[in-house]
């Protein structure tokens, strides 16, 4: 009993060690973020760069009140600022969305073992377990 | 038979807690890699010259090879690892072949959106069954299907080595995937490995960047997710010999 208690404690520390998994769960939090705000900043203006050309012809022949016949062969507009923008979003999400998926994985795990720990205590007549070194506060 | 293991036979059961030096680098490898992931985007919008073709579309490039090299990444940890637990049946080995699939999986479904973006402007079509899409859509599925094999049932030993079979069969797939422009004329580009005139100067330094951004990228992510992995599997085991002698009957 005494060992399995151990065990847990043992476990337990290596959880609380695994602040790490925590801490890098923080640190790849302010990744995606920090990849966020640079999308966000640089991208719009490359994506606009481009795209003004094309607004600009646009308003020139007049595209609200008149419609003029193309001469030459017809030639479809692919936004790429839009397909740009959707690509770095999708890997922003994608890796988001994996790391939520890790962080909620941890979190299942150190509920788990709170709970073989809380078992164990009861099973033997509660009393505290004492600290480990990787427990104590830094 | 609630004792008949004795108490010291619980530590031959489980194995010692994980190193704790892990801890330490891991945090230093994910700030590292938040400043190479910042660095990558800030030269490919800021610096790098927009393609005089496609537009700025090509910038999707600059992202989509890194994750395609580390989807490659993965599924090799994968298979390797597979291949290294068929043979010495140790869970260190299983807990990397899970991260390794994970992994390449995430960044296979990176490739297969972002390719498809570029191509509409490029090609004028979302996809077309070109040799280089159809093997990677179809190394995605190998892997989609080997982690719904070990979400499966209980995990067990069956299930396990029939996925590391499927793991294993992913190598030529890779390889099938690496050489199929060269070998079916695809319309896939090789700007990186073609004869052509390669990437312009001015847009090799976010290229390379991105490349050494995903390295670490991949690196840290393989590796948290195999520390998960053993945490997890230790955990289990533990909970499972804890019931096994009723240490856990009033729980």
């Amino acid at each position: 009993m005494r060992v399995a208690r151990d065990r847990v404690r043992a476990l337990s520390a290596q959880s609380s060690a695994q602040s790490s998994a925590r801490s890098c769960g923080a640190l790849l939090g302010g990744l995606l973020i920090a990849m966020a705000v640079t999308v966000a900043a640089l991208v719009p203006g490359t994506a606009h760069a481009q795209d003004a050309d094309a607004g600009v012809s646009a308003g020139t022949t007049g595209r609200e009140t008149e419609f003029v016949a193309m001469t030459g062969p017809a030639r479809e507009s692919v936004p790429g600022g839009a397909l740009l923008v959707s690509a770095y979003a999708a890997i922003l999400l994608l890796l988001a969305a994996y790391v939520g998926r890790l962080a909620l994985q941890q979190a299942s795990t150190s509920k788990e073992l709170a709970r073989l720990d809380a078992a164990l205590r009861a099973r033997s007549g509660g009393e505290a377990p004492a600290k480990t070194k990787a427990e104590k506060p830094k | 038979m609630p004792d008949q293991r004795g108490a010291g036979s619980f530590h031959a059961v489980h194995p010692a807690p994980l190193s704790d030096s892990a801890s330490r680098v891991v945090p230093i490898l994910a700030a590292a890699t938040a400043l190479l992931l910042t660095g990558a985007l800030y030269l490919i919008f800021a610096v790098a010259p927009v393609e005089a073709q496609m537009g700025i579309v090509q910038k999707i490039f600059y992202f989509h090879v890194p994750s395609a090299y580390s989807m490659y990444v993965g599924w090799c940890v994968c298979a390797v690892s597979s291949g290294m637990w068929l043979w010495k049946r140790s869970d260190k080995w299983d807990a990397w072949a899970v991260a390794g699939a994970e992994i390449g999986l995430i960044f296979c479904a990176i490739v297969l959106v972002t390719g498809p973006l570029w191509a509409r402007k490029a090609w004028g079509v979302y996809w077309t069954w070109d040799p280089r899409l159809t093997s990677t859509l179809l190394g995605g599925l190998m892997f989609f299907a080997y982690l719904v094999l070990r979400g499966l049932g209980s995990g067990g030993l069956a299930e396990r080595r029939f996925a590391s079979a499927l793991a294993l069969l992913g190598v030529p797939n890779a390889a099938l995937i690496h050489y199929s422009v060269q070998r079916w004329r695809g319309q896939h580009p090789q700007v990186i490995s073609g004869r052509g005139g390669g990437l312009s100067v001015d847009m090799k330094p976010a290229f390379y960047l991105s490349f050494l951004a995903f390295s670490a990228l991949v690196v840290l992510l393989l590796w948290v997710r195999a520390r998960a992995e053993r945490t997890q599997q230790a955990v289990r085991r533990l909970e499972l010999d804890a019931a096994e002698r009723g240490l856990l009957e009033d729980a």
